[in-house]
């Protein structure tokens, strides 16, 4: 779905510079490895809002009039990431039929949602750039993210850590992230393109990000309280 | 009391079975309850510690639920998210109020305190347990216990979660005298509560500060030995728990137990172990003097029985119902024992007194009864020696059995007698009997005769009809004496003199016991002298004249006795003596050493001369004699002819064979013999022939008034003529005068011997008549 709108976006954004005939366009590939060399999944890979400027006239009303969608079916945020550009706005739907008490605190964009089954809520508008952090107060072990780019160039990779930027203007330092950055989620890398290292994959030309994550693993499965509880009962 | 009493063992034993008991008692009592002490000590320590243990698990539990609640609020979360310190400083007051929480701290996720409810905690500073805060990150909460100034507080850290771990709350509780009071009152141990090395060291204790010390440092383990009874040596034991320690700091929490109240029942029931052993102590002693007395009294009383049966006094004893049974039967015994004994010694009495054969009493009770009879009543009696005549003939012919039965029926018959005239009768030895017959007005002798005759009345045994013949000596009370030994030893001498007088009955004579006493005596005084030979017996000479020749050729010894006290004793007297008495041999022997001797003594001054000596048929049998006459002869250097032996007609006569034989050995040594005081012995001619003598001796009965009496004179000649035939030498003795010696030889005599010739002489006077004998002759013949 993202991809589709990616590439949707790409599009459009191919055609405004096939149009002006004055800007250049390129393909750039991506892939996202973590600490182990494995492919990481849900990375953000954003362009900088410096690289285009964008102008009122230039959004795209499709672009900004579509709300993203963050639903929670079966006690999770889907997607686990979105990655929307700032000033887009983000659809809470629910399609669970128990109640969600979805909130963030993060800095972007704090704010909290009663979700009801079947009672819709109106779209959130996201117009900070940055990472929001969603939590369920319901729910503990409920956490989304939001990733806000800054400008209409952005993708996730997929599950082979792969993404990639089409016809876009040229760019030199892109924008990564992902929750492994930072216990708070909220640190977003930027980084230079050709300082990268490259790697070659099916003819084509891949910039290798290496993420390590600097934060213990979330979920632990043995937690404290567990370990509190079951120390009761024996 | 000895040491070996029966009571004082009693005593002892009982005393020390109590002392054992007790002792025994209180080492088990004291090592199981020192064991129980100990293991109790062990268990309370080990509850308490399990109680704190819950204790604090269920605070932990406490505090996290609290602290979850809060770190689950939503409000709290917003406040926390707003990253405004006053917001988040109410929101955290607010929120510890809510859970009585006395610590509520904010901590950034970098370890700094953000907020805190206690002024210890400033924010910005680093809250200290780095470790702590990496756990609560890591594993999702942490608990401790921490002191933060001086006081120690156990906390719980959370992650405040929104959704990711934003920051670390703490809340913590007050660890203070209250819970540790608490604590002490769920335990029943005292608590004390220690944390070092987090600034100033923190000791909350409910034990008294002055005992802190001691009580902390007390061992976990209660020694035994320290569990001596009244000795307490230990009051505490403590056990310390690790609550928490990091690096150089440690909480530690130490439960102490104190035990003296353990102790004090511990003494308690010491002391009354020691109560009861005491008062049992003096049960048993009280308990024991009673029933070692009721021991000892009876057997005191068998020890006094036991002495009167010592002394002959058979106590019939009663067995009180009070005693035990055994000293029951003792005593019962003892009383058997004492009716026996009684019984065997009157018995024995019996038999020491009588004889067992006739019944009769024996000769010691006899005697002491005579002596009753003489000291006592004084009246007249008879004492009558009583002999069985020919007795042994009876016994050799017709067997024992036949000579017992006998002496009973003779018993018997006395005993008959005795229903009519009262007498004591006895067998004093085999065939002799004793009896006192006491007379009042009756003369005795008639009294004598009667029981004599009574007892020579024909007895039966069997088929055989016997009648004993008895001989009686008799001695009178008071006349013949006045005790028992007197009067005994007379009738004995009365039935000796019948016997010899071969009458029936015989009384004593007056001065017959002088005599025997006189004899006895010198036979007495006749060994004495014989063995110290201090020349109280000497020997006389008496010359023998050759009628023909008129020389003096030949000696008669002869021996004589002067007594140092009792004089001259006439030497028929005591020969006689020393024949009956037995030292015939001895007196022999003497004779014949002194004349020899003498004999060796003349010889070496020249005088040639033989003697002759005496000598019994008895010195005849005794070989010895014979050899040593030879061996001192030759010791001497005497010939044999020097001796010759003169023996009695009557003394040959007694056994001639015998003595023909005897003679016969002297006869071949070359010695001489005469027959002695021939002529008024029981001489047969037949053996007179055999006879190996040399000479016959005409006794002086003959010779004394020959030349008066013309039968004596026809019997001496006959006698010369038949001494001549057998071709024998003749000398009488007893010449007292002239007339006779010429009638003698103009008979034919050879020698003579008599007063007229010479009276017997010293040795030392021989020598010297002879010579004026030889004098007188030569005189004469010139």
């Amino acid at each position: 779905m993202h991809a589709l709108r990616n590439r949707v976006s790409a599009f459009i954004a191919h055609i405004f510079l096939l149009a002006s005939l004055s800007v250049q366009a390129a393909d750039y590939y991506f892939i996202v490895e973590d600490g182990s060399g494995r492919p990481l999944a849900n990375t953000s890979i954003s362009a900088p809002a410096e690289a285009h400027s964008i102008s009122a006239e230039t959004t795209s009303p499709q672009v900004s009039d579509r709300p993203a969608i963050m639903d929670q079916i079966n006690k999770t945020f889907a997607p686990g990431t979105l990655a929307i550009s700032s000033g887009q706005r983000v659809r809470f739907p629910n399609s669970d039929n128990i109640r969600h008490h979805v909130y963030s605190f993060s800095p972007a964009k704090p704010f909290e949602l009663k979700l009801y089954s079947g009672t819709p809520e109106a779209p959130i508008l996201f117009d900070t750039p940055g990472v929001v952090v969603l939590g369920c107060n319901i729910h503990d072990s409920m956490i989304g993210y939001i990733y806000i780019a800054n400008s209409h160039v952005y993708t996730l990779t997929n599950t082979q850590g792969i993404a990639s930027f089409k016809d876009i203007t040229v760019i030199d330092t892109i924008h990564v992230w992902h929750p492994s950055l930072s216990p708070d989620a909220q640190t977003i890398l930027e980084l230079k393109l050709s300082e990268l290292p490259q790697q070659t994959l099916n003819n084509e030309t891949y910039f290798v990000i290496r993420i390590t994550p600097n934060t213990a693993p979330i979920a632990p499965k043995k937690t404290f309280k567990n370990r509190l509880l079951n120390h009761e009962n024996k | 009391m000895k040491t070996n009493s029966l009571r004082a063992q009693m005593l002892t034993l009982s005393v020390s079975t109590v002392l054992i008991t007790a002792l025994t008692i209180l080492s088990a009592f004291w090592w199981t309850t020192s064991n129980y002490t100990q293991q109790q000590v062990r268990v309370h320590i080990d509850s308490a510690l399990k109680v704190f243990n819950q204790f604090l698990e269920s605070r932990q539990q406490q505090l996290f639920i609290s602290a979850e609640v809060l770190t689950s609020d939503f409000g709290f979360k917003q406040a926390v998210a707003s990253r405004d310190n006053a917001t988040i400083t109410s929101a955290l007051l607010n929120h510890g109020q809510r859970i009585n929480a006395d610590l509520m701290l904010l901590i950034d996720l970098e370890g700094d305190i953000v907020a805190s409810s206690d002024e210890t905690g400033a924010p910005g500073t680093p809250f200290n347990h780095p470790l702590l805060i990496q756990k609560t990150l890591d594993a999702g909460g942490a608990t401790s216990f921490v002191q933060l100034g001086d006081t120690v507080f156990q906390i719980i850290l959370l992650p405040v979660k929104a959704p990711l771990t934003i920051a670390i709350a703490g809340i913590g509780f007050r660890l203070d005298l209250s819970v540790v009071q608490h604590l002490r009152n769920l335990s029943g141990l005292n608590v004390t509560l220690i944390s070092t090395g987090q600034g100033i060291p923190v000791t909350i204790s409910t034990l008294a500060p002055e005992t802190q010390p001691s009580a902390l440092k007390s061992p976990s383990e209660v020694a035994r030995a320290a569990l001596l009874p009244f000795h307490q040596q230990q009051h505490f034991s403590s056990h310390k728990l690790n609550l928490e320690s990091h690096n150089d700091s440690s909480v530690d929490v130490v439960l102490t137990e104190h035990l003296d109240e353990a102790y004090a029942d511990f003494n308690r029931l010491g002391w009354n172990i020691l109560t009861i052993s005491g008062v049992t102590i003096i049960l048993a002693i009280l308990g024991s003097l009673l029933f070692s007395r009721g021991m000892t009294r009876p057997l005191n009383t068998l020890v006094a029985l036991a002495e009167k049966f010592a002394k002959g006094q058979y106590i019939k004893v009663h067995t009180p119902s009070s005693v035990t049974r055994e000293i029951g039967t003792l005593m019962n015994a003892f009383s058997k024992m004492g009716s026996e004994i009684e019984k065997r010694e009157q018995h024995i009495t019996y038999q020491a007194m009588h004889d067992p054969l006739t019944g009769l009493l024996n000769r010691a009770t006899m005697l002491e009864r005579i002596n009753l009879l003489t000291n006592e009543t004084g009246a007249p009696f008879v004492l009558i020696a009583c002999n069985i005549v020919g007795f042994r003939i009876i016994n050799d012919n017709f067997g024992p059995t036949t000579g017992d039965f006998c002496l009973r029926a003779v018993a018997q018959r006395m005993t008959h007698f005795g229903e009519k005239h009262p007498l004591l009768a006895a067998r004093v030895s085999g065939d002799e009997f004793l009896i006192a017959i006491s007379h009042h007005a009756e003369y005795s002798e008639q009294l004598s005769h009667a029981l004599m005759e009574h007892l020579s009345s024909p007895m039966t045994y069997g088929e055989i009809i016997f009648t004993l013949n008895f001989r009686f000596g008799i001695s009178r009370f008071p006349d013949d004496g006045n005790n028992a030994s007197v009067l005994s030893r007379r009738t004995s001498i009365a039935l000796d003199a019948a016997r010899k007088e071969q009458v029936s009955l015989r009384h004593y004579k007056e001065g017959e016991d002088d005599a025997h006493l006189l004899r006895l005596k010198t036979i007495s005084n006749l060994k004495q002298a014989l063995n110290s030979d201090d020349g109280q017996l000497f020997m006389f000479y008496q010359p023998k004249k050759n009628l023909v020749t008129g020389r003096i050729e030949k000696l008669e010894a002869l021996i004589r006795w002067i007594h140092p006290q009792e004089g001259f004793i006439a030497p028929d007297y005591f020969v006689e003596l020393a024949e009956q008495s037995g030292q015939i041999d001895q007196l022999t022997d003497w004779v014949i050493s002194q004349v020899l001797k003498q004999l060796a003594q003349w010889q070496q001054s020249g005088l040639s001369i033989q003697v002759a000596i005496n000598i019994s048929a008895h010195d005849l049998e005794r070989e010895s004699l014979l050899n040593n006459v030879t061996h001192q002869l030759s010791d001497l250097g005497l010939p044999h002819h020097s001796v010759s032996f003169e023996l009695t007609e009557r003394d040959m006569m007694q056994n001639a064979d015998l003595a023909i034989e005897l003679m016969g050995r002297f006869k071949k040594q070359g010695f001489s013999l005469s027959v002695d005081d021939y002529g008024i012995g029981y001489s047969s001619l037949s053996k007179l022939k055999q006879m190996p003598v040399n000479e016959l001796k005409i006794d002086k009965s003959f010779v004394l008034q020959l030349d008066q009496s013309e039968s004596d004179q026809i019997i001496v000649q006959s006698t010369i003529d038949l001494a001549h035939s057998f071709n024998l030498k003749v000398i009488a003795e007893g010449v007292e005068n002239q007339a006779t010696q010429e009638v003698l030889k103009s008979m034919g005599c050879d020698y003579i011997q008599g007063y007229y010739l010479a009276k017997p002489m010293a040795a030392a006077d021989v020598a010297q008549w002879i010579s004026n004998h030889e004098k007188s002759i030569s005189t004469l013949s010139a």
